[in-house]
């Protein structure tokens, strides 16, 4: 164990001091070659160190405890200073660097196989018996790659030989095979957010050689991965990967990290704003994201109406959020997929973590399962005390209100064999609110997967996900007048999957991945039930909508040459819309309504009602340049068969969700993206811009004062549109450093058009308007500075043009009442949105090895206190008696008006 | 001897915790807007209803403005309406003030009826629409009940208000012909000052009365969402507070009791919706989950061209009027009366009479 942090503290060490002595090394034989003189006999080495410090001005690097029990027996005179330190050296378990002119590292040598991770050139590792040496021409190397911190296995991580140009990449149990030929070469092992390692090895024979890779993060002054993913085909674009860390890092409202808040800050991802479930991405809606967590769908992302993401931040290993060039194994969604990788569950020791915020708090166990085994476990949850809070409260208002959440998480992660691992998810939650109103809003979401990874042979792996996603809703309606009205009305859906994944490494240039997938949905639209008895409601059921997704898809990840990668790949999707149920044919030459049914079909249970197939093509290309950077670009084609029905601007957790059917058609995107990537200063800095454009087919939109709850017939309120989305996406990163954070800004447009036939079906007279989604102008800027060695800064600053918005244009009276007539839909808009957030974090004590380490923070969110606005609406006079406020007008809401501090204790163990 | 206020981290902590509650649920704040807005074409505005009373039959035509414009509203004048009715002539509306015209003629339950305006070199029409039935109440009473109202201190904390009321309330039955309803209402108070005596002269009371009107949103109801019932029960047409005080000009004046005029209407489903969705427009609040801003519905087009926009909407209501006298007792109990009343008399908006009563009085 001791060895364990002798390792650790020494990358630390490393990763501070050989980047400078790469650059003074054509410097460094001076100091090398300074002649000492001096009786060192039975002399403490700490003390030899501070001798020649003082006396050469020769500064040591070391850590006490290594050298504070070494004698050493040594006279030297005019002896260099090299010589010296290898006399000193040459039986010990410690070695030395120089660096600079004037400095010399002290830290301890690798005694096994092993590697010491870092920047800079570690030992040598010789495989094979030297005795063979010169035996063989080329010899196999294989071994496996792991993160250095909890020994989990890195799958697609790349193993590189830049003399000859040959590599490979992990398979997903972490396992390298590649052929070299015998000698001495330098190894260039990485994998996205770890840092890079150079390793040297000579190679004399066919061998194993193991290493341990350990993410950037460790350093004190690194905060943010973006890039590929083990996933990602090396021709991947418009992706979005953020870790645990950044997620934590970001300053948010009520300390609680964010999934959703943080890739909101990315270029291309936008919220509606405060009170906002979910996110767009490119200009597209809510519903068109597919959250995947461990391979299962989330189908409500949010709690407490969208202050918080709907997972526990402690358990997430990483997000990746794809934009465009999404790969032929995903389909379902057409703006985006968001993958959120949980944790497997550390495999050494049981730890424990948490934080305790002002109104809720979250904890997270994690550990093995058995002592030498590689078989994890992790479990976690939240809870929130606002409810109990509000009700100390003497505010009326606050007690006849409720609003709180909990959600629970687990991952059991088991190792079947070396190639061989099962891992099963489990998550539950559940919200409940009312704002002082009759209407008391109760949803959650079970949602389980299990994910079997098998490597059948070298050359092919095999994955299996089965995943499960249920989510219900209910709205208890309660008027203590008439209690023989009150009533339930509940929604939800199920959904359930299975996708096989088979991968065929061919060779080092191909990385061909084939399957399937099956999706079963079973909707419920809508259900009301008596609240109590005796009663006045009937309880009634829309039928329930069954359908079946299915997928087919091939996609191959090809090295072209040394610059040049594709991925082409070809999704076939099917999808069939399945009775029982009831079709109405409604008459041609008129407006889909209840007045215009002519006829009508009803189909008996499994017989398919309608049916709906295309392909999906999906190409990548990366071509890169010199300078670090690459030109890529990217087309797809997606095809959504699942819409949330909703005429809110805001999602709300009612609104329910709708298969395509013989009047809904399925939506239909192609996205075309090319991008400009470069990572100048040898990966210091990161930078790309991207433009893309979107042609959006079968888009729904809504008739006014369409009524969607309990609609039997859902089709004769939905409007047909079409769209595009078009945009240019900047962003400018700077990876390391005490002073670190990025810059996005994304000018984008996503207008709809409606070209129906009849005046009901037509919106703003057929002419393109503007989605509530549109705000052309984002910029998102993060900044992070490490204060001192646990004070750290964080703060972000976003400006976003107004949401569009309808307004009343014109007024008139009616029965003595003034009333308004509203422009055409969305032909105004809001102010512009902006607001800073800041946060200070004092870092757990990292030289102490106390068993319980805890962090503060203390965030504002909203720090000048913008009232930004988030509706903008015409009343007749405002519900709370305010000075000045008179009758008629048109009012802005500000949900956050004010700074919001917060404090959170965060804790391990 | 002044005591220190002692702040501990437990009480920070528990302060800080409400205020985030609070900024969370509650501490949205509100400010007038004015937005640039353009300047749009003014439209035809229809205001009409025909009822089984002739005294509420009519038809308004004017125009809509600016939302910003502060000029009167343009009435329009050189109009003529026609009113068809199903199986019968075409009636001609007569304009008995500028844009203001009646029919002599009144509705018919059952029957189907049509609204025609030539106006501007074009013929605006309504769709067909069939009078309900003349409505009835089942049940009128009063029930005691706490007006919970929030206002605000200087400070924008929001505080409860709490007034003690007697709810007017009524049970309607539904029947396949009237489904929807509306109701009016207008209550006369019914006070008495008696005078201080003079033992030289008798000076007689003042019986005097005042009236209060129905200003609040459109009062509509109908069969309940999802619900079964064959009527409407507990359905709030006003509240009367028991603090009469407040409706009278003098504390020498005593309050008696109320006439509580109350008009019934029996609107189509149509009506309702266009009712409801003003009240909509009005009750709006931009909170969670507001649906997105849709037009005020009409059941009035421009026949020659589709292009030309009309508001308002086409009333065809069946009516009937109801009176009862109620007095509400007190917050604290007392004696409450309510019955119903069997004349319908004129009454003046306010008035007095000395040492006699009214013609339209009630006594208890």
């Amino acid at each position: 164990m001791k060895k364990k942090y002798i390792l650790i503290f020494s990358k630390l060490l490393f990763a501070a001091g050989v980047f400078m002595f790469l650059h003074v090394k054509s410097n460094a034989q001076n100091i090398q070659e300074t002649l000492i003189n001096g009786k060192f006999q039975k002399t403490n080495m700490e003390d030899f160190f501070k001798t020649i410090d003082k006396e050469y001005n020769i500064h040591f690097y070391y850590k006490q405890e290594w050298v504070k029990s070494r004698l050493i027996n040594q006279d030297f005179k005019n002896t260099p200073l090299i010589q010296a330190l290898n006399l000193l050296f040459d039986q010990q378990s410690l070695t030395f660097k120089f660096f600079q002119n004037n400095s010399v590292v002290i830290y301890p040598k690798a005694s096994d196989g092993k590697t010491l991770s870092g920047i800079g050139e570690p030992s040598i590792i010789v495989i094979g018996d030297p005795l063979n040496q010169g035996r063989y021409n080329s010899a196999r190397l294989k071994g496996k790659i792991v993160d250095g911190k909890n020994n989990e296995p890195l799958a697609g991580a790349v193993v590189f030989h830049p003399q000859t140009g040959i590599g490979t990449t992990t398979n997903a149990f972490g396992n390298y095979e590649l052929e070299l030929p015998t000698g001495d070469h330098t190894l260039q092992i990485s994998f996205m957010g770890y840092e890079i390692l150079s390793q040297k090895i000579k190679l004399i024979e066919s061998g194993k050689a193991d290493f341990e890779l350990f993410e950037e993060t460790h350093k004190l002054d690194e905060i943010t991965i973006t890039g590929e993913s083990a996933k990602a085909s090396k021709a991947q674009m418009s992706m979005v990967k953020v870790n645990s860390r950044i997620i934590k890092e970001l300053p948010v409202m009520m300390g609680e990290a964010d999934i959703i808040k943080s890739v909101v800050m990315m270029p291309g991802v936008q919220s509606v704003g405060e009170m906002a479930s979910g996110f767009n991405v490119r200009g597209g809606n809510t519903d068109q994201n597919l959250v995947l967590m461990d391979g299962a769908p989330v189908f409500n992302t949010s709690h407490l109406f969208g202050f918080f993401s709907m997972i526990n931040p402690d358990a997430v290993q990483d997000v990746t959020l794809f934009k465009g060039g999404i790969p032929a194994s995903y389909g379902e969604r057409i703006s985006s997929i968001m993958e959120i990788k949980l944790k497997d569950g550390n495999s050494e020791n049981l730890k424990l973590y948490g934080g305790v915020g002002l109104i809720n708090s979250r904890f997270t166990l994690e550990g093995p399962l058995a002592k030498k085994k590689k078989s994890t476990f992790l479990i976690g949850g939240r809870t929130t005390y606002s409810d109990w809070i509000m009700r100390q409260s003497r505010n009326a208002q606050f007690m006849n209100s409720v609003a709180h959440f909990w959600d629970a998480n687990g991952t059991l992660n088991l190792v079947l064999g070396q190639n061989n691992t099962l891992k099963l998810m489990g998550y539950a939650s559940n919200d409940v609110f009312n704002l002082n109103s009759n209407s008391l809003y109760n949803y959650g979401n079970l949602i389980g997967s299990l994910n079997w990874k098998a490597g059948i042979s070298k050359k092919l792996l095999s994955n299996l996900n089965l995943s499960y996603s249920k989510y219900d809703f209910k709205l208890e309606q309660k008027d203590a007048d008439q209690t023989e009205n009150d009533y339930h009305l509940l929604t939800g859906l199920q959904y359930g999957s299975l996708k096989y994944i088979l991968s065929w490494l061919p060779n080092e240039k191909h990385r061909i991945n084939s399957g399937f997938q099956a999706i079963g949905y079973k909707i419920l639209p809508g259900e009301i039930r008596p609240a109590g008895s005796p009663t006045n409601v009937i309880t009634e059921k829309i039928s329930s909508d069954q359908s079946v997704e299915l997928g087919a898809f091939i996609d191959d990840d090809i090295d072209l040459s040394e610059s040049t990668a594709l991925n082409v790949g070809l999704r076939y999707a099917h999808f069939l819309n399945l009775g029982p149920g009831t079709v109405m044919k409604y008459d041609p030459n008129q407006t889909i309504s209840t007045t215009t049914v002519i006829d009508s079909t009803t189909y008996s249970s499994g017989e398919i009602i309608k049916a709906y197939k295309g392909f999906e093509p999906r190409i990548s290309l990366k071509i890169s340049g010199n300078n670090n950077s690459s030109f890529r670009l990217s087309y797809q084609r997606i095809h959504q068969f699942m819409n949330q029905v909703s005429n809110t601007s805001v999602m709300s957790p009612a609104d329910f969700w709708k298969s395509s059917d013989t009047y809904v058609k399925p939506l239909i995107s192609d996205q075309f993206a090319v991008g400009l990537f470069r990572t100048p200063r040898k990966g210091l800095y990161e930078t790309s811009v991207e433009v893309y454009y979107k042609n959006l087919q079968n888009l729904l939109e809504y008739k006014d004062g369409a009524v969607l709850v309990m609609n039997k017939h859902v089709e004769t309120d939905i409007i047909n549109a079409k769209g595009y989305s078009y945009g240019l996406e900047l962003f400018m990163k700077k990876n390391t450093g005490r002073l670190n954070g990025w810059v996005s800004y994304t000018y984008s447009r996503t207008m709809r058009k409606t070209d129906n036939k009849f005046d009901e079906d037509i919106i703003n007279a057929k002419r393109y308007y503007p989605s509530v989604y549109d705000k052309p102008h984002d910029l998102s800027t993060v900044l992070n500075y490490q204060i001192s060695r646990r004070w750290r800064f964080s703060g972000n600053f976003v400006l976003a043009s107004g949401r569009p918005v309808t307004l009343p244009e014109q007024k008139y009276v009616f029965d003595g009442k003034q009333v308004v007539y509203y422009s055409d839909r969305n032909k105004y808009r809001m102010p512009p949105y902006h607001r800073m957030d800041v946060s200070i974090t004092l870092d757990e004590n990292l030289r102490k090895k106390r068993m319980w380490k805890g962090s503060w923070t203390f965030s504002i969110y909203n720090l000048y206190g913008r009232k930004n606005a988030y509706s903008i609406f015409y009343r007749k006079d405002a519900s709370i008696q305010q000075v000045n406020k008179t009758t008629n007008a048109i009012y802005k809401l500000s949900v956050i008006g004010v700074p919001v501090p917060s404090i959170t204790y965060n804790f391990k163990f | 001897m002044k005591h220190k206020k002692k702040y501990n981290l437990k009480t920070i902590v528990w302060k800080t915790g409400q205020f985030i509650v609070g900024v969370l649920l509650f501490a949205s704040c509100e400010e007038y807007y004015t937005p640039d807005l353009d300047n749009a074409e003014s439209m035809l505005v229809v205001e009409s209803m025909l009822t089984n009373d002739i005294s509420k039959n009519f038809v308004k035509l004017s125009k809509t403005k600016d939302f910003y414009s502060t000029d009167p509203d343009e009435v329009i004048t050189d109009a003529k309406v026609d009113l068809l009715e199903s199986g019968s002539n075409t009636i001609t509306a007569i304009q008995e003030a500028n844009g203001y015209f009646t029919f002599s003629k009144v509705a018919v339950p059952g029957k189907t009826y049509t609204l025609r305006i030539y106006y501007d070199n074009q013929t605006y029409e309504s769709d067909p629409v069939v009078m309900p039935a003349i409505p009835t109440i089942d049940s009128l009473y009063t029930e005691h009940r706490i007006d919970k109202t929030y206002s605000t201190d200087a400070y924008g904390v929001p505080f409860e208000v709490e007034n003690p009321v007697r709810d007017v309330r009524v049970d309607v039955p539904i029947s396949a012909q009237v489904k929807y309803f509306r109701f009016t209402w207008r209550a006369v108070l019914e006070w008495i000052y008696l005078p201080p005596m003079n033992p030289f002269k008798v000076i007689p009371p003042y019986y005097g009365w005042k009236s209060k009107y129905d200003i609040g949103n459109f009062n509509i109801t109908g069969q309940g969402n999802y619900t079964g019932s064959s009527d409407i029960k507990n359905h709030t047409i006003l509240s009367l507070s028991y603090d009469t005080r407040q409706y009278l000009d003098s504390t020498s004046q005593d309050f008696y009791g109320w006439i509580v005029m109350i008009d019934q209407f029996g609107i189509t489903k149509d009506s309702y919706d266009f009712y409801d969705a003003i009240d909509k427009q009005f009750a709006a609040d931009g909170n969670l989950f507001d649906p997105i801003l849709a037009q005020i519905p009409t059941n009035l087009y421009c026949k020659t061209d589709k292009t030309k926009k009309v508001v308002g909407f086409f009333n065809v209501n069946s009516y009937h009027e109801h009176r009862y006298f109620i007095r509400t007792g007190s917050a604290y109990g007392g004696e409450v009366i309510q019955r119903k009343i069997n004349r319908y008399p004129d009454i003046p908006d306010n008035g007095y009479l000395i040492g006699e009563y009214p013609s339209f009085w009630e006594s208890y």
